[in-house]
């Protein structure tokens, strides 16, 4: 039997030379790994390894490292010429006790504190390399609710839990933190936890301060709005150093030297492919990982790989590996943890293997970036220009967001993630003052426009500039609305005051509609000017994943892929060509997605729901929707728009001109369930829409459920109430009368528009059959929409008992949008009817709860009072809400990667997309 | 001859300032409001802003008299300085700037140019290609096989709007054959003899169904002239001294027959520079109908008025050009 297992290793090991020494000249240096096994000390490595038949490595599941990809591949059987079991642990420490029995040769990505803790106890392992580095991958994380931040710990912290391991590195990082920041080790109380799934639950319960673990448990809690206390580096600064190792037992190194080298080169030549490009192996990794792509990848964030020539250097085993050992083991001596500490670790790295083996160049593989080939994207309604400051189109917001920035921007689910900024300032985090009169961004380091030249707080500086300067016409002006000053800081960091206090700053430079412009390009456009900038305005230079290719207005944008991009080492953006394909209509570009497979993408498909239905079946691409705050809505005319009234027609005059019926509850009620929606979701929305309640329809933390009721027709009790009120047929013609005598005759606009048209038709039976006659009336959308004070059609004017349009807030937030419905902004001829109350709604209760949402931070105050103020402008009746609007848009079935973002520009994400 | 041209072109001076005060005055006039296809959201302060950036304001004859300057004199001069590459004066010149894109006008139309007359041009000229003959043919041989289909095609070309062509010629050829693209590609590049059948095949269909809609109103004059002409005596004349019947047919009946259809040729000119509104749409081209479409849907005014008053000028143009060569065609007409 071994003789059998002697000639494979011998005939292993031979083709080994024979595959490395192709060439007899060059035979020296790829050689040098197996060849001194098997050439130079032949005698003592031989003979031991006649006993060896096969390597038992330990390692951990769900902890991606670069040499996973040799793992999978079996490169390390191959070139070890034997097999590999590769065994995964649960925890240094028991990897050490298995090294310890035998049953493990080599522990890769041990913790050293474990191991550390074992030599100490006597166990003789050493350490062989350094595996992985990770400062930030392992931390503690401060729960929102405290506010523990770096400043504040030692008053946050006392007498609150802290959820964090015992005798670990976690541990250790934590206690040396609070060290650092002069936190009392008593004064709070530390509940022992294992680090993981557990520590995230006690930290997502609110009961713990701040919660300690490594891995995914530190992205959950992040993600669930916790801070970093330290970040890595800032620890890294303080000397606490976080990384795994790769262990032998000593003995084991003895007796086969030539493994444990092979095992480090092969480890080495991993590392180095991973270095050079880790698009390709993101996947394999992932996979013997045990974990999905994305999970993988957040680890591999954090973590580094340190080269054979940077792990020989004194930052790791020259030196401060043995320091680190010593110091954390004291400080367990200092804690109490252990009893004693040895005087030096230094016998326990061996850096014998590693100085043997041969070191890789690494080889820059592509990243992938831009390989994808072109991507079409077609919107019916053209770009017209692709500065978002000039253009309040959504179509305009969107060519432009491919390549402009802004700081932060609201993901698919209405989530702020940053975009420019390294994070999202909070009161929290010191991001925003305590007063909420400002707030303080800092930009990623090193970020570059297109063009090469680097991004500094001062663009941000300009950006604000040019669009607060009113000769501009920036349509973006409103997002600066109480700014009084937007300073940089230092080239990094910038700083924006508001007049007052703000809630919510998150508006300038948040979302596409605001992004950071170059000063270098646009700085002679500010002003008048702005409009004979033409080529910067087709042009604009920008940080995003592309720029700008050609470009002919309201026609076709052409983009190519930034190499400046900063997500390019990453393999961002797969494509390397935008088109962007404006004109037609929306049936026809959902054809072209839908039934013919000519492009990958189309835009806003206000398509009736059966032709969109009978597209679907060509089956090319699919259909996707998504919600935001938008509504179709009844406006209820709360004053008399009565001709004979002359100039006083639908205006407020303080409440003295009401409208005749419809400022009554009971009339608003019984014309609201008296209503079918989901027919006209049926109708004319199908995929876009569906039935509501409320004019504020999301999130769901911010939806009242209070006004449900209308969801489901219900003609008798529309009736019984109009009866009840004494709203009463008196003269047998089919329409009531108001109790003074008054027909119930409402005349109902809204903008000319097939779907709007079959809306009111639907209503006008509705009503009929509660006893009250509506007369229809479209008017055209530039005329209905538009602000001439000389037209009477205007929506503002509202020459009508009720019109219908829709409507939703700018952004996540509901401050600004719910505002329109002040007694201040109510329209009428002292605003040139540019009052955005235009159903002239009044009610102190209102006006009271606004104001203190102008004044509330606390998330749950504010949905709280969203709620509220939904309620009465709902309750009253002053709006009547009919459809919770989606966008509709469509993906070609090979397209991946795209999220549909009503918060945001629909091209948000373009660099994540892809094709199958 | 001479003498009439120079008179004409003095008059379609003061018709073409006509004109441009009529086009301006009706869309200036006309309710609307660049800000109002606009998002709600943007609050109507800022909407008052940006219609004072643009200028809306303005008392009308200001703004008028400013754009038959811009319109007239900054923008030829502008189109010179740019395809001579020369700077005429300071170079410092307001032009006419479109309220959608915040670019100059008449640089869009430029671009927009080139695909307009493209497909238009062929389009007109296939047209031609097929009526020409087919009235012919039907004329000759009255009540025919051919002219009785002749007659129902066309009949059913010019009475079949583009949009119904158009879209049915999509479903047929795009969806249901997958022969040709839905919709044209205009970064597409000629480079080779593949692109050039990219080309090709998206040029097909609208320009299959212009052709067809041109060629309906065509054949159906050139057969009315040339059914006229055929009862002449002058035709009676020619074959009685024995001509050959071809030769009756082209040099005498056909040569005369075109002159009411030259005209009408020549006051269709302007047509290929205005561009099909509805096809273009239907297709995606992006000429100058398609321009002119969305510009009125974005309420950007300047851009529609500057188109007007281009296909206005055009019109004038040609009605000259068509008066000259009726006149040219036929000697019996003198305009001296």
């Amino acid at each position: 039997m071994k003789k059998i297992i002697r000639l494979v290793a011998v005939l292993a090991a031979l083709t080994l030379v024979a595959g490395a020494c192709g060439s007899d000249d060059d035979a020296a240096a790829p050689a040098a790994t197996e060849a001194p096994a098997a050439t130079e000390a032949p005698a003592a490595t031989e003979a031991p390894a006649e006993s060896l038949s096969e390597l038992n490595v330990a390692y951990f599941l769900e902890w991606p490292t670069a040499n996973q990809v040799a793992q999978v591949e079996e490169t390390y059987d191959e070139r070890l010429g034997m097999t590999v079991n590769w065994l995964p642990f649960g925890s240094g420490g028991d990897m050490a006790l298995a090294m310890e029995s035998g049953d493990i040769d080599i522990a890769y990505s041990q913790g050293l504190t474990p191991f550390a803790n074992f030599v100490t106890s006597g166990s003789e392992l050493e350490i062989v390399g350094v595996a992985v580095s990770y400062a930030d991958a392992d931390n503690c994380v401060a729960h929102p609710d405290y506010g523990v931040t770096a400043a504040n710990a030692a008053e946050t912290l006392a007498g609150q839990k802290v959820y964090a391991p015992v005798g670990n590195v976690t541990h250790y990082k934590l206690l040396k933190m609070l060290g650092h920041l002069g936190v009392a080790l008593d004064s709070f109380e530390h509940v022992p936890s294992d680090g993981g799934a557990a520590a995230v639950a006690a930290f997502e319960s609110g009961d713990v301060a701040m919660a300690c673990a490594f891995g995914g448990g530190v992205l959950s809690m992040l993600a669930s709005g916790g801070n970093l206390v330290m970040t890595g580096s800032e620890q890294e600064d303080i000397g606490i150093r976080v990384f795994d190792i790769i262990s032998i037992p000593t003995q084991f190194g003895i007796d086969h030297p030539g493994v444990v080298e092979t095992f480090l080169q092969v480890t080495e030549e991993a590392n180095a492919a991973y270095a050079g490009g880790r698009r390709a192996l993101e996947a394999t990794i992932a996979d013997a990982a045990g974990m999905t792509v994305e999970g993988s990848n957040a680890l591999l964030d954090m973590f580094s790989f340190p080269d054979r020539a940077t792990q020989l250097s004194d930052a790791w085993l020259g030196g401060t590996v043995q320091d680190v050992m010593k110091q954390q083991m004291d400080f367990f001596v200092e804690q109490g943890e252990i009893p004693k500490a040895l005087d030096s670790y230094d016998a326990f790295v061996n850096t014998s293997f590693l100085s043997n083996i041969s070191d890789v160049e690494v080889v820059m593989t592509s990243s992938g970036a831009g390989e994808g080939g072109t991507v079409t994207i077609l919107y019916w309604q053209a770009a017209s220009t692709l500065n978002a400051y000039l253009s309040g189109g959504w179509k305009d917001r969107d060519a432009s967001s491919v390549i402009l920035e802004p700081l932060a921007e609201f993901d698919d689910q209405g989530v702020l993630v940053p975009a420019l900024a390294t994070e999202i300032p909070t009161v929290a985090n010191g991001g925003v003052s305590e007063d909420l009169t400002s707030i303080t961004w800092k930009l990623h380091e090193g970020v570059v426009f297109s063009d090469g030249t680097p991004l500094t707080s001062d663009d941000v500086v300009f950006s604000w500039e040019y669009c607060s300067n009113p000769d501009t016409g920036c349509t973006g002006a409103s997002g600066f609305d109480g700014v009084t000053s937007v300073v940089a800081d230092d080239d990094l960091t910038v700083t924006i005051t508001f007049a007052e206090a703000t809630p919510f700053p998150y508006v300038p430079f948040v979302s596409n509609s605001f992004p950071v412009i170059s000063r270098a390009q646009f700085g002679d456009c500010v002003g008048a000017a702005s409009a004979e900038c033409t080529d910067e305005n087709f042009g604009p230079i920008g940080t995003g994943p592309f720029k700008i290719e050609s470009f002919t207005t309201n026609d076709t944008a052409v983009y190519v892929m930034n190499e400046n991009y900063r997500g390019v080492p990453d393999g961002k953006p797969y494509f390397g060509r935008v088109v962007i394909k404006g004109g037609g209509d929306a049936p026809s570009t959902a054809r072209s997605v839908l039934e013919l497979g000519e492009a990958d993408y189309a835009w806003n498909l206000q398509v009736e729901p059966e032709i969109l239905a009978s597209m679907l079946a060509g089956g090319k691409g699919k259909v996707i929707s998504a919600f935001s705050t938008m509504v179709e809505r009844m406006m209820v005319n709360q004053t008399n728009p009565d001709p004979d009234l002359g100039d006083d027609r639908s205006e407020w005059l303080d409440g003295t001109n009401p409208h005749p019926f419809l400022t009554d509850p009971v009339v608003g009620r019984a014309l609201s369930i008296s209503l079918d929606r989901q027919t006209m979701v049926d109708v004319g929305y199908g995929e876009a829409g569906r039935p509501t309640c409320n004019v504020w329809p999301a999130p769901p933390a911010q939806t009242s459920t209070s006004n449900d009721e209308c969801l489901t027709q219900d003609i008798d009790l529309a009736n019984q109430l109009l009866d009840d009120a004494g709203y009463l047929d008196t003269d047998g013609d089919g329409v009531r009368e108001t109790p003074d005598g008054m027909p119930m005759k409402i005349l109902y606009q809204t903008s000319t528009n097939t779907v709007r048209q079959a809306t009111q038709e639907l209503v006008k039976q509705d009503w009929a059959k509660i006893g009250v006659d509506t007369e229809l009336r479209n008017i055209d959308a530039s005329v209905f929409f538009g602000g001439d004070p000389g037209s009477p059609d205007t929506y503002g004017k509202f020459y009508a008992d009720i019109e219908m349009y829709t409507n939703g807030a700018a952004g996540v937030d509901s401050q600004a949008y719910m505002g329109s419905w002040t007694s201040s902004n109510i329209s009428g001829e002292s605003t040139n009817w540019q009052g955005s109350n235009v159903q002239r709604f009044q009610s102190d209760e209102y006006d009271a709860l606004y104001a203190e949402l102008t004044q509330t931070a606390d998330i749950d105050r504010r949905n709280e009072i969203t709620i509220a103020l939904n309620d009465l402008v709902v309750g009253n009746y002053s709006i009547i809400p009919l459809i919770h609007r989606g966008s509709v848009s469509a993906a070609s079935n090979s397209l991946t990667g795209y999220k549909l973002n009503p918060w945001d520009a629909e091209l948000w994400n373009l660099e994540e997309w892809a094709r199958d | 001859m001479l003498w009439f041209i120079g008179r004409r072109a003095a008059i379609a001076v003061p018709t073409l300032v006509a004109i441009s005060f009529i086009i301006f005055a009706i869309l200036d006039l006309a309710p609307g409001d660049p800000t109002s296809h606009l998002p709600l959201t943007i609050p109507r302060e800022v909407r008052e802003q940006i219609r004072e950036s643009m200028g809306v304001n303005d008392p009308f004859l200001v703004k008028w008299l400013l754009w038959v300057k811009q319109v007239m004199i900054h923008e030829p001069i502008s189109l010179i300085e740019q395809l001579f590459n020369v700077q005429i004066g300071s170079g410092e010149r307001t032009r006419v700037i479109s309220w959608q894109s915040r670019g100059p006008v008449v640089e869009t139309i430029a671009e927009r140019l080139p695909q307009t007359t493209w497909v238009m041009g062929l389009a007109f000229v296939f047209g031609i290609l097929i009526a020409v003959p087919v009235g012919v043919i039907s004329a000759y041989k009255q009540y025919s096989v051919f002219d009785q289909i002749g007659t129902f095609v066309s009949m059913v070309g010019y009475s079949v709007p583009t949009f119904f062509t158009g879209l049915l010629a999509i479903v047929i050829f795009s969806v249901k054959l997958g022969w040709f693209p839905s919709y044209y590609d205009t970064t597409l590049e000629v480079t080779d003899w593949s692109s050039f059948v990219a080309q090709i095949k998206q040029i097909v269909l609208p320009v299959g169904v212009l052709s067809m809609f041109n060629a309906a109103a065509l054949s159906r004059f050139t057969r009315s002239s040339m059914l006229d002409n055929l009862s002449e005596d002058y035709v009676r004349t020619a074959r009685s001294k024995g001509l050959k019947e071809k030769r009756v047919l082209v040099r005498h009946v056909l040569r005369n027959s075109l002159i009411p259809v030259v005209t009408l040729i020549a006051l269709q000119v302007p047509g290929i520079f205005a561009g099909a509104l509805i096809t273009e749409q239907i297709f995606r081209i992006n000429g100058i109908g398609h321009l002119l479409i969305s510009s009125i849907h974005g309420g950007d005014i300047p851009m529609v008025q500057t188109l007007s008053f281009l296909i206005a000028a055009l019109t004038v143009l040609f009605n000259l050009v068509a008066d000259v060569v009726y006149g040219m065609l036929d000697p019996r007409i003198r305009y001296d």
